[in-house]
């Protein structure tokens, strides 16, 4: 026994180094963590932050701009803004309230642009019709139908009601960080989504499917 | 009738939340889109490209061949730092020996011997320097001491006549004669 133990401490155990250590997980790091990484100029931790964000980022600059095209421009645009901003960016909010504030000024800009404007004049979102239509399905033809006239309805909103319905919409966001992107209280958001919803629902009437009340 | 209002109500509230679904629905399909692959593989490549020093070495050459223009302008408009001194005679001009011999109170010695880092040199230089400083009295720069004589011409003065002032007598003051002045004219010597 004594043996052994004054075995070992002449030879202690050291790790073999054929086998790598184990890695760590990044799942387990906050976006703090990675911004604090990323600030350092290490382009995997930004990377990171992409991949949590893109979605929510995307699907800010499609609710300006509804074109894919311009919308994953702006997105692309606004990360890398981001990136060469760390230095910048104090941590008064989350990454991603800041990095989705930016997006959406750069996608109003756009939407400002003459480029955007007509682009936009042309239709955009394709609704998808039924070929052929059956006997049983004339409530699908029907609700396909209604759906074409209710986005045609939300395209003509004013740009600050549908703004609030296509952000609520985008099932990223809740009230206080639709408020934060388009820079107005919590209540003015549940005012706007609510009058969009109004509006939509009475031009729906006035096509005589609904009776919006 | 309350049993009948309350279930019209719910048909309504029905109908209407029905409505909402519909609206929501096709507001999600205005913004519903996923990211593409090419959004985040894009981002890294322009962050890479960013990162990487051959990005940066045109703005570095930029910044390289500008100092150089600086610099060569620079020395073309001031000239070079060495040449004053080269220019600069070590022996006394015949110009300088002529107002030299004028006087030594209208100049003062000021030639400076060349520069060297040798002690041989530096002596024979404070050598040659003493030896000027003995022979030439005038500075270097006053090469051209032919200046023509100020000639000033006198100014030619009218006395000025003062002009009596009418007194009443009657007030009881006495009239003050004043003399007329008489300005002499500036000479030169």
């Amino acid at each position: 026994m004594a043996v052994a133990s004054a075995f070992r401490r002449t030879f202690p155990i050291l790790p073999d180094p054929t086998i790598a250590a184990p890695r760590q997980s990044i799942h387990r790091v906050t976006d703090e963590e990675l911004v604090l990484l990323a600030r350092q100029g290490d382009p995997d931790a930004f990377d990171q932050l992409v991949a949590r964000h893109q979605s929510a980022v995307l699907r800010a600059a499609m609710a300006a701009l509804r074109n894919r095209e311009d919308a994953e421009e702006v997105a692309q645009d606004a990360f890398i803004r981001a990136w060469r901003s760390l230095g910048r960016f104090r941590g008064e909010s989350a990454f991603r309230t800041w990095v989705l504030r930016i997006t959406w000024n750069r996608a109003i800009s756009k939407r400002r642009g003459l480029a955007g404007w007509l682009r936009r004049a042309t239709p955009i979102v394709d609704v998808a019709e039924p070929v052929e239509i059956g006997e049983g399905q004339h409530a699908g033809l029907h609700t396909a139908e209604l759906q074409r006239h209710a986005v045609s309805a939300i395209q003509a909103l004013s740009p600050k009601l549908r703004d609030a319905l296509l952000l609520s919409q985008t099932g990223e966001y809740q009230y206080d960080e639709i408020a934060a992107i388009l820079g107005i209280p919590v209540g003015t958001v549940k005012w706007r989504l609510s009058e969009a919803r109004r509006k939509v629902r009475e031009k729906l009437a006035a096509l005589g499917y609904v009776d919006a009340k | 009738m309350s049993m009948r209002n309350e279930a019209h109500g719910l048909n309504e509230r029905r109908e209407s939340n029905g409505i909402d679904k519909l609206i929501d629905d096709a507001a999600r399909q205005i913004v519903g889109a996923e990211p593409s692959a090419a959004l985040r593989s894009g981002i890294r490549e322009r962050i890479d490209r960013r990162s990487s020093p051959w990005m940066s070495l045109p703005a570095f050459a930029g910044a390289g061949a500008l100092v150089v223009v600086v610099l060569v302008v620079g020395r073309a408009l001031l000239g070079t730092p060495g040449e004053p001194d080269r220019a600069r005679p070590t022996h006394a001009s015949p110009a300088i020996q002529r107002a030299a011999t004028d006087g030594p109170d209208k100049a003062r010695p000021t030639i400076e011997p060349e520069r060297s880092e040798r002690p041989e040199r530096l002596e024979r230089s404070e050598r040659l320097s003493r030896r000027l400083a003995a022979d030439v009295t005038a500075p270097p720069q006053e090469e051209d001491p032919v200046i023509p004589p100020l000639v000033i011409e006198p100014l030619t003065t009218e006395p000025l006549r003062a002009v009596q002032i009418a007194v009443d007598v009657r007030s009881g003051v006495t009239p003050i004669e004043i003399e007329p002045l008489q300005i002499e004219p500036l000479r030169s010597e």
